[in-house]
């Protein structure tokens, strides 16, 4: 009997060892170096995406001439960087690092400093990355990396930057941001950024659902699946706490320097009809595990789900359940935002909230493709919404390009990743403030 | 005289910037169904041509009775059986047979005009994609 326990727990042992591996990044060995501040001895060369190409010029000729932007704007290619998603921008030499839901992500660098990227080349190489979706950069020069299951920290990213083996210390271990067993490849663009109230790491961590079943309510809620959750960005006491919850699928939040409030976006249901339920801008009114903001009995907006219809809201939910600050259109798919605190846009954008629409993909007229700006009133709340930069959906409604993160530049200008055409774009004001 | 002979040309200016501005709005295009890629040159090439119809078109197809119908049995097919889709759920054999057998029900229900059965049905089938985790 005994023997039969053993043999149980150790095959128990193995397969919740391979199931905790089953996207491993598998390069324990090279984190172990580059943490320690060693080389990995690895014959790695980073790739280099060349930037004077046919292919470059053909898309300044072919999408550029497409955006409309209110006068006195214009937008140029800043970099060509394949499968592009969102952005960090680095406080000193001014580099963008730009993840991708694939393995690789970009740094890319103006070295003549005439706003356009000279060099985009692999970033890290001798790290093996999964879904590297999300940069961020704090103020005091650290980079971080958030990927499928895992947070990576990279210290003066900007010097270590230019070597095959940059220093990489992970502050989430692989596996350790979520349960393995709830990995998946959709909804997994994770999004990190900085709280500068309580200098935190914030992390969005969608739930692999088109709508979740109730069953899986007990555990998401304390990982922070479909919310968002907080943490130490230096390892240690991780101290690491949910802040939100019921969200569905959130690929883009910011911090509001005014206030410090936290503003995230949420991608809604599929499969209700073309219009309906709309996507969400939300502001959190306080950071905490019970603050709920409706999935999965909202679809979106005040629309309920049609699994969850007639089904009473749990009372927790409900006494803490956050309306969205602005409704958008259904199906636009709303990523990527930020906060301008620039000075080179007019004052009517100043702290102003930019934010991209990806675009649909299942809506029998197409929307979105584009970028918006919202607008704040005196008590930060949303006042008006409107888009900023459109033209990437043609008259066809085919896709020149499907925006996906709004970062804004070293010099007030503003930049847009883009995933289908695997490019940057910068957008400045030249015009009359 | 002069006045109501003034007010009443107004009106009629801007009923007709109305109708041609409602006109012009029910003629724009509504195409979907298109895909594009960019090539390693730069160059866009269409994979798989639009189709189009009018705005007025598009409304008519969102009011129409048998609207959740039609839009339930595509989604069902987009998400469980066209391959991109099928692909993106971790489904079990089971699974796809009760989708489709709901399908099927709903799809018969809604062609014999019930239609409140038939979305009952394949409303059904999209709860089960729905708590079917993604890939």
């Amino acid at each position: 009997m005994k023997h039969s326990f053993k043999l149980i727990s150790g095959i128990a042992c193995i397969l919740s060892l391979l199931i905790s591996n089953a996207y491993s990044a598998g390069d324990a060995e090279q984190i172990k170096a580059l943490s320690s501040f060693k080389k990995t001895g690895l014959d790695v060369k980073g790739e280099v995406i060349p930037q004077d190409t046919k292919y470059a010029a053909n898309i300044k000729k072919n999408i550029l001439p497409n955006i409309k932007l209110p006068q006195g704007f214009k937008i140029e290619l800043f970099a060509v960087a394949p499968d592009a998603r969102h952005m960090a921008v680095g406080r000193n030499k001014g580099t963008v690092w730009i993840g991708t839901r694939k393995t690789k992500v970009w740094q890319a660098t103006d070295r003549d400093m005439d706003n356009v990227a000279d060099t985009v080349d692999q970033f890290a190489p001798t790290v093996k990355f999964d879904i590297p979706n999300g940069p961020c950069y704090s103020d005091d020069g650290h980079l971080y990396i958030a990927e499928r299951n895992r947070v990576l920290w990279f210290p003066a990213a900007e010097y270590f930057m230019e070597s095959p083996d940059t220093v990489a210390i992970p502050i989430i271990d692989q596996g350790k941001l979520i349960p393995p067993a709830e990995e998946s490849y959709n909804h997994t663009a994770r999004v990190c950024a900085i709280s500068k109230k309580d200098n935190k790491l914030y992390v969005s961590m969608g739930q692999p659902f088109n709508v979740a079943g109730l069953e899986k309510y007990p555990l998401y809620d304390q990982v922070g699946i479909g919310g968002m959750i907080r943490f130490n960005r230096f390892p240690g006491n991780l101290d690491r706490e949910v802040v939100a919850i019921g969200i569905r699928n959130s690929v883009g939040h910011a911090f509001n320097p005014k206030d410090g409030s936290l503003w995230f976006t949420d991608n809604q249901v599929d499969g209700m009809g073309d219009e309906t339920p709309p996507g969400e801008l939300n502001r959190a009114p306080r950071l905490a595990s019970d603050v709920w903001y409706g999935h999965p009995y909202y679809g979106g907006g005040d629309v309920r789900t049609d699994e969850y219809k007639g089904k009473e809201i749990p009372a927790a939910y409900a006494k803490n359940y956050v309306k969205p600050q602005v409704e958008m259109i259904a199906h636009a798919a709303d990523l990527g935002m930020m906060f301008y605190t620039g000075k080179m846009f007019p004052k009517k954008y100043h702290n102003a909230i930019f934010s991209a629409q990806h675009g649909s993909w299942n809506a029998v007229k197409p929307r979105g493709a584009r970028v918006m700006v919202t607008y704040l009133d005196s008590k930060g709340n949303a006042k008006k919404t409107e888009p900023f930069a459109e033209g990437w959906l043609t008259e066809m409604g085919t896709y020149l390009g499907r925006p996906v993160d709004v970062q804004q530049y070293v010099d007030g200008s503003i930049l847009v990743s883009d995933d289908k055409a695997g490019v940057i774009y910068r957008i400045s004001y030249d015009g009359k403030k | 005289m002069k006045k109501i002979f003034f007010l009443f040309v107004v009106i009629l200016l801007c009923s007709s910037i109305n109708g041609q501005s409602a006109n012009h709005s029910n003629q724009t295009k509504v195409c979907s169904g298109g895909f594009t890629k960019w090539t390693k040159d730069g160059e866009l090439e269409v994979v798989r041509p639009s189709k189009c119809m009018t705005e007025k078109e598009y409304q008519a197809y969102l009011s129409a009775p048998d609207y959740q119908c039609k839009y339930y049995l595509q989604s069902i097919w987009k998400e469980s059986e066209r391959p991109y889709g099928k692909k993106q759920y971790q489904y079990t054999e089971a699974k796809l047979a009760k989708i489709k057998q709901l399908k099927e029900e709903g799809k018969a229900l809604c062609d014999a005009g019930k239609l409140k059965e038939g979305e009952a049905k394949l409303k059904e089938a999209i709860t089960i994609i729905s708590w079917t985790r993604m890939n």
